[in-house]
Protein backbone atom coordinates (compact mmCIF):
# COMPACT_ATOMS: atom_id res chain seq x y z
CA UNK A 1 0.00 0.00 0.00
CA UNK A 2 2.61 1.94 0.72
CA UNK A 3 4.41 1.60 -2.01
CA UNK A 4 1.67 1.95 -4.46
CA UNK A 5 1.10 5.22 -2.72
CA UNK A 6 4.76 6.27 -2.71
CA UNK A 7 4.75 5.28 -6.51
CA UNK A 8 1.91 7.39 -7.46
CA UNK A 9 3.25 10.86 -5.82
CA UNK A 10 6.66 10.22 -7.46
CA UNK A 11 4.73 10.05 -10.65
CA UNK A 12 2.63 13.27 -10.01
CA UNK A 13 5.22 15.19 -8.91
CA UNK A 14 7.26 14.98 -11.96
CA UNK A 15 3.81 15.15 -14.69
CA UNK A 16 1.75 16.80 -12.97
CA UNK A 17 -0.68 18.34 -15.45
CA UNK A 18 -0.31 15.64 -18.09
CA UNK A 19 -3.56 13.44 -17.36
CA UNK A 20 -5.32 12.76 -20.04
CA UNK A 21 -9.44 12.63 -19.68
CA UNK A 22 -11.54 9.97 -20.86
CA UNK A 23 -13.44 12.79 -22.46
CA UNK A 24 -10.34 13.71 -24.67
CA UNK A 25 -9.66 10.19 -25.57
CA UNK A 26 -13.24 9.59 -26.71
CA UNK A 27 -12.79 12.74 -28.52
CA UNK A 28 -9.83 11.39 -30.03
CA UNK A 29 -11.28 8.01 -30.70
CA UNK A 30 -14.09 9.13 -32.82
CA UNK A 31 -12.40 12.36 -34.34
CA UNK A 32 -9.36 9.80 -35.90
CA UNK A 33 -12.16 7.25 -36.82
CA UNK A 34 -13.98 9.36 -38.61
CA UNK A 35 -10.74 11.19 -40.51
CA UNK A 36 -9.51 7.92 -41.52
CA UNK A 37 -12.33 6.50 -43.20
CA UNK A 38 -13.30 9.94 -44.99
CA UNK A 39 -10.37 11.76 -45.77
CA UNK A 40 -7.31 9.96 -47.82
CA UNK A 41 -4.37 10.94 -45.85
CA UNK A 42 -2.31 14.01 -48.12
CA UNK A 43 0.84 12.37 -49.09
CA UNK A 44 -1.62 9.45 -50.82
CA UNK A 45 -3.16 11.97 -52.67
CA UNK A 46 0.41 13.66 -53.93
CA UNK A 47 2.09 9.72 -54.13
CA UNK A 48 -1.74 8.73 -56.21
CA UNK A 49 -1.26 12.11 -58.32
CA UNK A 50 2.69 11.31 -59.28
CA UNK A 51 1.67 7.54 -60.21
CA UNK A 52 -1.05 9.01 -62.57
CA UNK A 53 1.73 10.95 -64.33
CA UNK A 54 3.95 7.80 -64.09
CA UNK A 55 1.47 5.11 -65.88
CA UNK A 56 1.17 4.75 -69.49
CA UNK A 57 -1.18 2.04 -69.74
CA UNK A 58 -5.21 3.77 -70.19
CA UNK A 59 -6.73 1.42 -67.76
CA UNK A 60 -4.19 1.82 -64.65
CA UNK A 61 -4.27 5.56 -65.62
CA UNK A 62 -8.09 5.34 -65.41
CA UNK A 63 -8.34 3.73 -62.16
CA UNK A 64 -5.45 6.05 -60.54
CA UNK A 65 -8.06 9.09 -61.49
CA UNK A 66 -10.74 7.53 -60.56
CA UNK A 67 -9.19 7.03 -56.94
CA UNK A 68 -8.23 10.45 -56.82
CA UNK A 69 -11.84 11.26 -57.51
CA UNK A 70 -13.50 9.57 -55.30
CA UNK A 71 -11.46 10.60 -52.44
CA UNK A 72 -12.48 14.25 -53.35
CA UNK A 73 -15.87 12.89 -53.09
CA UNK A 74 -15.81 11.06 -49.85
CA UNK A 75 -13.99 14.12 -47.66
CA UNK A 76 -17.33 15.95 -47.81
CA UNK A 77 -18.44 13.31 -44.65
CA UNK A 78 -18.79 10.65 -46.80
CA UNK A 79 -17.01 7.12 -46.40
CA UNK A 80 -13.86 6.25 -49.25
CA UNK A 81 -14.61 2.66 -48.60
CA UNK A 82 -18.12 0.92 -48.01
CA UNK A 83 -15.57 -1.43 -45.72
CA UNK A 84 -14.92 1.12 -42.90
CA UNK A 85 -13.17 -1.80 -41.45
CA UNK A 86 -12.06 -3.43 -37.88
CA UNK A 87 -11.51 0.02 -35.53
CA UNK A 88 -7.40 -0.29 -34.50
CA UNK A 89 -5.89 2.41 -32.60
CA UNK A 90 -2.08 2.80 -31.84
CA UNK A 91 -1.46 5.18 -28.47
CA UNK A 92 1.78 6.41 -28.19
CA UNK A 93 2.97 8.13 -24.98
CA UNK A 94 5.71 8.66 -22.65
CA UNK A 95 6.30 7.82 -18.81
CA UNK A 96 4.30 10.27 -16.42
CA UNK A 97 1.40 10.29 -18.47
CA UNK A 98 -2.34 8.96 -16.41
CA UNK A 99 -4.92 7.71 -18.17
CA UNK A 100 -8.38 7.42 -16.39
CA UNK A 101 -9.91 4.47 -15.24
CA UNK A 102 -12.13 3.09 -17.94
CA UNK A 103 -10.12 4.04 -20.90
CA UNK A 104 -11.00 1.32 -23.54
CA UNK A 105 -14.94 2.64 -22.88
CA UNK A 106 -13.67 5.57 -24.16
CA UNK A 107 -12.47 4.22 -26.87
CA UNK A 108 -15.70 2.02 -27.69
CA UNK A 109 -17.82 5.32 -27.56
CA UNK A 110 -15.57 7.26 -30.02
CA UNK A 111 -16.16 4.57 -32.42
CA UNK A 112 -19.97 3.69 -31.35
CA UNK A 113 -21.09 7.51 -32.04
CA UNK A 114 -19.34 7.57 -35.40
CA UNK A 115 -21.02 4.12 -36.16
CA UNK A 116 -24.09 5.62 -35.50
CA UNK A 117 -23.61 8.99 -37.42
CA UNK A 118 -22.35 7.61 -40.24
CA UNK A 119 -24.37 4.57 -40.31
CA UNK A 120 -21.77 2.64 -40.90
CA UNK A 121 -21.59 -1.60 -41.18
CA UNK A 122 -21.55 -3.62 -38.27
CA UNK A 123 -18.63 -5.13 -38.53
CA UNK A 124 -17.50 -6.65 -35.36
CA UNK A 125 -18.29 -10.33 -34.78
CA UNK A 126 -17.07 -13.37 -32.33
CA UNK A 127 -14.93 -15.05 -34.72
CA UNK A 128 -16.31 -18.18 -34.06
CA UNK A 129 -20.12 -17.97 -33.25
CA UNK A 130 -19.97 -14.93 -35.52
CA UNK A 131 -22.86 -13.23 -32.70
CA UNK A 132 -22.46 -9.44 -32.57
CA UNK A 133 -22.36 -7.45 -29.65
CA UNK A 134 -22.54 -3.70 -30.06
CA UNK A 135 -21.85 -1.11 -33.02
CA UNK A 136 -18.58 -2.32 -34.30
CA UNK A 137 -17.03 -3.12 -30.24
CA UNK A 138 -16.82 -6.29 -28.71
CA UNK A 139 -14.55 -8.61 -26.48
CA UNK A 140 -10.94 -6.99 -27.63
CA UNK A 141 -12.50 -4.57 -30.51
CA UNK A 142 -11.89 -1.39 -30.67
CA UNK A 143 -7.98 -2.97 -30.70
CA UNK A 144 -5.54 -0.64 -28.96
CA UNK A 145 -2.30 -1.07 -29.27
CA UNK A 146 0.17 0.93 -26.39
CA UNK A 147 3.67 2.35 -27.52
CA UNK A 148 6.20 3.69 -24.96
CA UNK A 149 7.85 6.42 -26.49
CA UNK A 150 10.87 7.52 -24.01
CA UNK A 151 10.66 11.34 -23.49
CA UNK A 152 7.52 11.80 -25.50
CA UNK A 153 6.42 15.21 -24.46
CA UNK A 154 2.14 14.66 -25.73
CA UNK A 155 0.16 11.74 -26.21
CA UNK A 156 -0.26 10.58 -29.70
CA UNK A 157 -3.51 8.39 -31.00
CA UNK A 158 -3.47 7.32 -34.36
CA UNK A 159 -6.77 5.27 -36.20
CA UNK A 160 -5.62 2.59 -38.65
CA UNK A 161 -9.21 1.19 -39.10
CA UNK A 162 -8.12 -2.54 -41.05
CA UNK A 163 -10.38 -3.33 -44.11
CA UNK A 164 -10.44 -6.94 -45.13
CA UNK A 165 -9.06 -7.07 -48.34
CA UNK A 166 -5.91 -5.41 -47.59
CA UNK A 167 -6.07 -7.12 -43.84
CA UNK A 168 -6.44 -10.57 -44.86
CA UNK A 169 -3.29 -10.61 -46.91
CA UNK A 170 -1.00 -9.87 -43.77
CA UNK A 171 1.95 -12.68 -43.08
CA UNK A 172 4.43 -13.60 -40.51
CA UNK A 173 7.08 -15.98 -40.96
CA UNK A 174 10.26 -16.89 -38.86
CA UNK A 175 13.05 -17.47 -42.12
CA UNK A 176 16.27 -19.02 -41.60
CA UNK A 177 18.66 -16.03 -40.37
CA UNK A 178 21.09 -17.63 -43.43
CA UNK A 179 18.88 -16.29 -45.61
CA UNK A 180 19.00 -12.56 -44.87
CA UNK A 181 17.96 -10.04 -47.32
CA UNK A 182 17.50 -12.33 -49.93
CA UNK A 183 14.83 -14.01 -48.21
CA UNK A 184 12.94 -10.75 -46.72
CA UNK A 185 12.72 -9.70 -50.86
CA UNK A 186 11.67 -12.94 -51.63
CA UNK A 187 8.90 -13.17 -48.53
CA UNK A 188 7.60 -9.80 -49.72
CA UNK A 189 7.46 -10.39 -53.08
CA UNK A 190 6.00 -13.59 -53.24
CA UNK A 191 3.42 -12.09 -50.70
CA UNK A 192 2.91 -9.23 -52.87
CA UNK A 193 2.38 -11.81 -56.22
CA UNK A 194 0.19 -14.00 -53.98
CA UNK A 195 -2.23 -11.20 -52.97
CA UNK A 196 -2.55 -9.99 -56.14
CA UNK A 197 -5.38 -7.46 -57.26
CA UNK A 198 -7.03 -8.44 -53.85
CA UNK A 199 -5.71 -5.74 -51.53
CA UNK A 200 -6.68 -2.90 -54.06
CA UNK A 201 -3.73 -1.34 -55.05
CA UNK A 202 -1.61 0.40 -55.49
CA UNK A 203 -0.89 -0.40 -51.88
CA UNK A 204 2.08 0.84 -49.33
CA UNK A 205 3.37 -2.06 -47.77
CA UNK A 206 4.31 -2.13 -43.79
CA UNK A 207 7.34 -4.71 -43.46
CA UNK A 208 8.83 -5.84 -39.85
CA UNK A 209 11.90 -7.63 -39.50
CA UNK A 210 13.38 -8.76 -36.31
CA UNK A 211 11.41 -8.71 -32.80
CA UNK A 212 9.50 -11.74 -31.74
CA UNK A 213 6.02 -13.05 -33.30
CA UNK A 214 3.87 -10.38 -31.95
CA UNK A 215 6.77 -7.13 -31.81
CA UNK A 216 7.79 -8.44 -35.92
CA UNK A 217 3.93 -7.76 -36.89
CA UNK A 218 3.26 -4.65 -34.65
CA UNK A 219 6.21 -3.26 -36.47
CA UNK A 220 4.64 -4.22 -39.81
CA UNK A 221 1.28 -2.88 -38.90
CA UNK A 222 3.28 0.83 -37.56
CA UNK A 223 5.10 0.79 -40.86
CA UNK A 224 2.26 0.49 -43.27
CA UNK A 225 0.86 3.83 -41.44
CA UNK A 226 4.28 5.90 -41.92
CA UNK A 227 3.37 8.65 -44.32
CA UNK A 228 4.66 7.87 -48.19
CA UNK A 229 8.16 9.96 -48.36
CA UNK A 230 9.11 9.12 -45.23
CA UNK A 231 12.40 7.51 -44.97
CA UNK A 232 13.73 4.94 -42.55
CA UNK A 233 16.34 6.69 -40.47
CA UNK A 234 18.99 4.42 -41.03
CA UNK A 235 20.37 4.87 -44.59
CA UNK A 236 20.80 1.23 -45.34
CA UNK A 237 17.27 1.00 -44.27
CA UNK A 238 15.84 3.26 -46.12
CA UNK A 239 18.02 2.33 -49.59
CA UNK A 240 16.23 -1.52 -48.40
CA UNK A 241 12.89 0.32 -48.69
CA UNK A 242 13.61 2.05 -52.20
CA UNK A 243 15.14 -1.44 -53.41
CA UNK A 244 12.28 -3.48 -52.59
CA UNK A 245 9.93 -0.86 -53.56
CA UNK A 246 11.05 -0.85 -57.31
CA UNK A 247 11.49 -4.86 -57.35
CA UNK A 248 7.57 -4.76 -56.03
CA UNK A 249 6.65 -2.12 -59.02
CA UNK A 250 8.14 -4.32 -61.75
CA UNK A 251 6.33 -7.17 -60.86
CA UNK A 252 3.27 -5.46 -63.00
CA UNK A 253 0.39 -6.11 -60.87
CA UNK A 254 -0.96 -2.49 -61.65
CA UNK A 255 -3.82 -0.36 -60.00
CA UNK A 256 -6.69 -2.86 -59.04
CA UNK A 257 -4.40 -5.84 -60.32
CA UNK A 258 -5.39 -4.56 -64.03
CA UNK A 259 -1.85 -4.47 -64.63
CA UNK A 260 0.35 -1.10 -64.58
CA UNK A 261 3.74 -0.16 -62.68
CA UNK A 262 2.38 1.27 -59.79
CA UNK A 263 1.71 -1.91 -57.73
CA UNK A 264 2.50 -0.17 -54.48
CA UNK A 265 3.63 3.34 -53.79
CA UNK A 266 5.41 2.60 -50.92
CA UNK A 267 7.39 0.10 -48.76
CA UNK A 268 8.21 0.99 -45.36
CA UNK A 269 10.29 -1.14 -42.89
CA UNK A 270 10.70 -0.86 -39.05
CA UNK A 271 13.14 -3.26 -37.22
CA UNK A 272 14.28 -4.39 -34.02
CA UNK A 273 16.67 -6.76 -32.76
CA UNK A 274 15.97 -10.31 -32.34
CA UNK A 275 16.97 -13.66 -30.90
CA UNK A 276 20.31 -15.10 -32.60
CA UNK A 277 18.89 -18.28 -34.36
CA UNK A 278 15.88 -16.15 -35.87
CA UNK A 279 15.08 -13.83 -38.25
CA UNK A 280 11.08 -12.70 -38.43
CA UNK A 281 9.70 -11.15 -40.95
CA UNK A 282 6.01 -9.57 -41.18
CA UNK A 283 4.00 -7.61 -43.95
CA UNK A 284 1.14 -5.40 -43.22
CA UNK A 285 -0.60 -4.28 -46.41
CA UNK A 286 -2.46 -1.24 -46.64
CA UNK A 287 -4.75 -0.53 -49.39
CA UNK A 288 -4.53 2.52 -51.99
CA UNK A 289 -6.77 4.92 -49.63
CA UNK A 290 -4.09 5.02 -46.87
CA UNK A 291 -6.55 4.44 -44.11
CA UNK A 292 -4.90 6.23 -41.08
CA UNK A 293 -5.59 9.66 -39.09
CA UNK A 294 -3.83 11.29 -36.13
CA UNK A 295 -5.02 12.95 -32.73
CA UNK A 296 -2.16 14.86 -30.61
CA UNK A 297 -3.18 15.38 -27.18
CA UNK A 298 -0.66 18.41 -24.94
CA UNK A 299 -0.40 18.76 -21.66
CA UNK A 300 -2.84 21.44 -20.68
CA UNK A 301 -5.34 20.48 -23.02
CA UNK A 302 -4.56 21.65 -26.81
CA UNK A 303 -5.30 18.89 -28.95
CA UNK A 304 -5.40 18.33 -32.76
CA UNK A 305 -6.00 15.79 -35.33
CA UNK A 306 -3.49 15.40 -38.03
CA UNK B 1 -11.91 1.65 -70.93
CA UNK B 2 -10.66 2.94 -74.35
CA UNK B 3 -13.62 2.65 -76.53
CA UNK B 4 -17.03 4.49 -76.48
CA UNK B 5 -19.02 3.85 -73.18
CA UNK B 6 -21.49 1.34 -73.64
CA UNK B 7 -24.89 2.09 -71.80
CA UNK B 8 -27.16 -1.84 -71.08
CA UNK B 9 -29.87 -2.40 -69.13
CA UNK B 10 -30.50 -5.06 -66.32
CA UNK B 11 -31.72 -8.33 -67.26
CA UNK B 12 -29.41 -8.68 -69.70
CA UNK B 13 -29.44 -11.09 -73.15
CA UNK B 14 -26.88 -13.90 -73.96
CA UNK B 15 -26.10 -11.87 -76.96
CA UNK B 16 -25.70 -8.62 -74.47
CA UNK B 17 -23.27 -10.45 -72.32
CA UNK B 18 -21.62 -11.94 -75.52
CA UNK B 19 -21.07 -8.46 -77.23
CA UNK B 20 -18.90 -7.06 -74.14
CA UNK B 21 -15.11 -7.38 -74.73
CA UNK B 22 -12.42 -7.18 -72.40
CA UNK B 23 -11.72 -3.21 -72.28
CA UNK B 24 -15.28 -1.81 -72.94
CA UNK B 25 -16.52 0.44 -70.59
CA UNK B 26 -20.18 0.09 -69.28
CA UNK B 27 -22.51 1.93 -67.29
CA UNK B 28 -25.47 -0.11 -66.00
CA UNK B 29 -29.29 1.09 -65.35
CA UNK B 30 -31.71 -1.38 -63.82
CA UNK B 31 -32.02 -3.95 -61.05
CA UNK B 32 -29.05 -6.22 -59.61
CA UNK B 33 -28.69 -8.10 -56.45
CA UNK B 34 -26.50 -7.04 -54.32
CA UNK B 35 -24.61 -10.17 -52.39
CA UNK B 36 -21.44 -10.23 -50.09
CA UNK B 37 -21.21 -13.56 -48.06
CA UNK B 38 -20.63 -17.25 -48.79
CA UNK B 39 -23.87 -18.13 -47.20
CA UNK B 40 -26.18 -15.80 -49.14
CA UNK B 41 -24.80 -17.91 -52.38
CA UNK B 42 -24.91 -21.23 -50.46
CA UNK B 43 -28.30 -20.35 -49.68
CA UNK B 44 -29.55 -19.36 -53.04
CA UNK B 45 -28.12 -22.80 -54.37
CA UNK B 46 -29.41 -24.74 -51.76
CA UNK B 47 -32.88 -23.62 -52.53
CA UNK B 48 -32.58 -23.74 -56.53
CA UNK B 49 -31.10 -27.71 -55.33
CA UNK B 50 -34.29 -28.42 -53.23
CA UNK B 51 -36.29 -27.03 -55.90
CA UNK B 52 -38.10 -24.34 -53.82
CA UNK B 53 -38.75 -21.13 -55.02
CA UNK B 54 -36.07 -18.54 -55.14
CA UNK B 55 -36.57 -15.01 -53.35
CA UNK B 56 -36.34 -13.32 -57.02
CA UNK B 57 -35.80 -13.62 -60.63
CA UNK B 58 -32.27 -14.66 -61.28
CA UNK B 59 -32.62 -14.96 -65.39
CA UNK B 60 -30.24 -12.58 -67.05
CA UNK B 61 -29.24 -11.22 -63.44
CA UNK B 62 -26.22 -9.19 -62.77
CA UNK B 63 -24.81 -10.47 -58.88
CA UNK B 64 -23.14 -7.30 -57.45
CA UNK B 65 -20.27 -8.48 -54.86
CA UNK B 66 -21.48 -5.43 -52.66
CA UNK B 67 -22.38 -4.61 -49.03
CA UNK B 68 -24.55 -1.71 -48.47
CA UNK B 69 -25.51 0.74 -45.78
CA UNK B 70 -29.32 2.04 -45.85
CA UNK B 71 -31.16 3.96 -43.87
CA UNK B 72 -35.08 3.60 -43.18
CA UNK B 73 -37.08 6.78 -43.98
CA UNK B 74 -40.34 7.45 -44.59
CA UNK B 75 -40.11 6.96 -48.91
CA UNK B 76 -38.59 3.61 -48.11
CA UNK B 77 -35.32 2.96 -47.62
CA UNK B 78 -32.30 5.14 -48.13
CA UNK B 79 -29.15 4.32 -49.61
CA UNK B 80 -25.86 4.98 -47.69
CA UNK B 81 -23.56 3.62 -49.36
CA UNK B 82 -22.18 1.04 -51.83
CA UNK B 83 -19.06 -0.84 -52.75
CA UNK B 84 -17.54 -3.38 -54.38
CA UNK B 85 -15.95 -6.40 -52.23
CA UNK B 86 -13.36 -8.69 -53.14
CA UNK B 87 -14.86 -11.41 -55.80
CA UNK B 88 -12.34 -13.85 -55.26
CA UNK B 89 -14.03 -14.97 -52.16
CA UNK B 90 -17.05 -16.31 -54.04
CA UNK B 91 -15.00 -17.96 -56.63
CA UNK B 92 -16.47 -21.58 -55.77
CA UNK B 93 -20.04 -20.85 -56.45
CA UNK B 94 -20.01 -18.42 -59.01
CA UNK B 95 -19.91 -21.04 -61.68
CA UNK B 96 -23.01 -22.74 -60.68
CA UNK B 97 -24.79 -19.52 -59.96
CA UNK B 98 -23.70 -19.01 -64.06
CA UNK B 99 -24.54 -22.82 -65.04
CA UNK B 100 -27.73 -22.89 -62.89
CA UNK B 101 -29.19 -19.69 -62.70
CA UNK B 102 -28.69 -17.78 -65.97
CA UNK B 103 -26.57 -15.31 -64.19
CA UNK B 104 -25.22 -12.64 -67.43
CA UNK B 105 -23.12 -10.68 -65.22
CA UNK B 106 -21.08 -10.23 -61.88
CA UNK B 107 -19.37 -6.65 -60.74
CA UNK B 108 -17.15 -6.74 -58.04
CA UNK B 109 -13.14 -6.16 -57.35
CA UNK B 110 -10.09 -8.42 -57.82
CA UNK B 111 -11.32 -10.58 -60.53
CA UNK B 112 -12.27 -14.27 -59.91
CA UNK B 113 -10.55 -17.83 -61.37
CA UNK B 114 -10.35 -19.36 -64.19
CA UNK B 115 -13.20 -21.97 -63.26
CA UNK B 116 -15.47 -18.85 -63.42
CA UNK B 117 -14.01 -17.72 -66.56
CA UNK B 118 -14.65 -21.03 -68.26
CA UNK B 119 -18.82 -20.80 -67.24
CA UNK B 120 -18.67 -17.08 -68.54
CA UNK B 121 -17.60 -18.69 -71.55
CA UNK B 122 -19.51 -21.79 -71.89
CA UNK B 123 -23.09 -19.72 -71.03
CA UNK B 124 -22.22 -16.41 -72.33
CA UNK B 125 -21.69 -13.96 -68.96
CA UNK B 126 -19.15 -11.12 -67.89
CA UNK B 127 -17.28 -9.88 -65.26
CA UNK B 128 -17.41 -5.64 -64.62
CA UNK B 129 -14.88 -4.82 -62.62
CA UNK B 130 -15.16 -1.57 -60.29
CA UNK B 131 -12.30 -0.06 -58.84
CA UNK B 132 -12.34 -0.95 -55.36
CA UNK B 133 -12.37 1.64 -52.21
CA UNK B 134 -15.10 4.21 -54.41
CA UNK B 135 -17.97 4.23 -52.74
CA UNK B 136 -18.42 7.97 -52.35
CA UNK B 137 -18.11 7.53 -56.36
CA UNK B 138 -19.81 4.33 -57.33
CA UNK B 139 -23.39 5.32 -54.39
CA UNK B 140 -24.13 8.13 -56.98
CA UNK B 141 -25.27 5.09 -59.19
CA UNK B 142 -27.67 3.42 -56.78
CA UNK B 143 -30.77 5.11 -57.24
CA UNK B 144 -32.72 2.45 -54.85
CA UNK B 145 -33.00 0.05 -52.10
CA UNK B 146 -35.73 -2.28 -53.90
CA UNK B 147 -36.27 -4.84 -51.26
CA UNK B 148 -34.11 -6.72 -48.63
CA UNK B 149 -34.12 -10.66 -49.47
CA UNK B 150 -33.60 -13.22 -46.14
CA UNK B 151 -33.94 -9.99 -43.31
CA UNK B 152 -31.19 -10.64 -40.22
CA UNK B 153 -30.57 -9.27 -37.27
CA UNK B 154 -27.65 -6.76 -38.75
CA UNK B 155 -28.80 -4.44 -41.87
CA UNK B 156 -25.15 -5.14 -43.16
CA UNK B 157 -25.81 -9.31 -43.76
CA UNK B 158 -29.07 -8.55 -45.89
CA UNK B 159 -28.70 -9.36 -49.61
CA UNK B 160 -30.42 -6.65 -51.18
CA UNK B 161 -32.37 -6.43 -54.35
CA UNK B 162 -31.09 -2.17 -56.11
CA UNK B 163 -32.03 -0.67 -58.53
CA UNK B 164 -28.77 1.20 -60.60
CA UNK B 165 -28.97 4.25 -62.74
CA UNK B 166 -25.97 5.18 -64.79
CA UNK B 167 -24.20 2.93 -62.59
CA UNK B 168 -20.03 2.77 -63.42
CA UNK B 169 -17.73 3.42 -65.03
CA UNK B 170 -16.99 -0.40 -65.08
CA UNK B 171 -14.15 -2.12 -67.05
CA UNK B 172 -15.21 -5.64 -68.75
CA UNK B 173 -12.35 -7.32 -67.37
CA UNK B 174 -13.49 -11.10 -68.04
CA UNK B 175 -15.29 -11.80 -70.82
CA UNK B 176 -17.31 -14.45 -72.69
CA UNK B 177 -14.33 -15.04 -75.09
CA UNK B 178 -11.87 -16.61 -73.02
CA UNK B 179 -10.03 -13.47 -71.50
CA UNK B 180 -9.12 -12.41 -68.29
CA UNK B 181 -7.41 -9.40 -67.47
CA UNK B 182 -6.31 -10.75 -64.42
CA UNK B 183 -5.20 -13.50 -65.74
CA UNK B 184 -3.28 -12.12 -68.07
CA UNK B 185 -1.94 -9.60 -64.83
CA UNK B 186 -1.20 -13.10 -63.28
CA UNK B 187 0.80 -15.24 -65.19
CA UNK B 188 2.99 -12.13 -66.52
CA UNK B 189 3.74 -11.52 -62.77
CA UNK B 190 4.14 -15.03 -61.79
CA UNK B 191 6.92 -14.59 -64.62
CA UNK B 192 8.46 -12.04 -63.16
CA UNK B 193 8.54 -12.83 -59.73
CA UNK B 194 10.13 -16.07 -60.65
CA UNK B 195 13.23 -14.24 -62.55
CA UNK B 196 13.26 -12.31 -59.54
CA UNK B 197 14.09 -14.96 -57.47
CA UNK B 198 16.54 -16.58 -59.36
CA UNK B 199 18.50 -13.37 -59.80
CA UNK B 200 18.42 -12.75 -56.45
CA UNK B 201 19.62 -16.36 -54.92
CA UNK B 202 22.41 -15.43 -57.68
CA UNK B 203 23.29 -12.00 -56.09
CA UNK B 204 22.29 -11.95 -52.45
CA UNK B 205 23.27 -16.04 -51.44
CA UNK B 206 27.55 -15.74 -49.99
CA UNK B 207 29.07 -18.11 -52.03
Amino acid sequence: MLRTNYGRQVKCRLMEEFRVTNEEVEWAAAETFKRAITQVPPDVLRSLELAVAEETEPIAKQCLQMMLRNAEEAQHNRVICQDTGIPVFIIEAGPGVTFDSGLRSAFERGVERVSREMDLRQMAVHPLTRKEYGYNIGRGVPIIHFRMKEGFPLVRITAIPKGAGSGTWGRVAFLQPLEGIAGVKRFVLESVVTAGSNPCPPTIIGIGIGGDLEEVALMATLASCRPIGSRHEEDDIAALEDEILKLVNEVGIGPMGLGGKTTALAVNIEYAFTHKPWLPVALNIQCWTGRRATALLFPGGRREIV
Amino acid sequence: MTGASIYLNTPLSEADARSLQVGDEVYLSGRVLAMCYPWQFIKMLDLRRAGKPLPIEMQGGVVYHCPASYVESEQGYRIRFVGATTSSKFNQWTPALIREFGIRGVIGKGGMDLRTLDAFRECGAVYFAAVGGCSALYTKGVASVVREIWPQPSRSDNVLELELRGFGPLLVAMDSHGRSLYEDVRRSSVQRLNEMLRALVKIDTPS
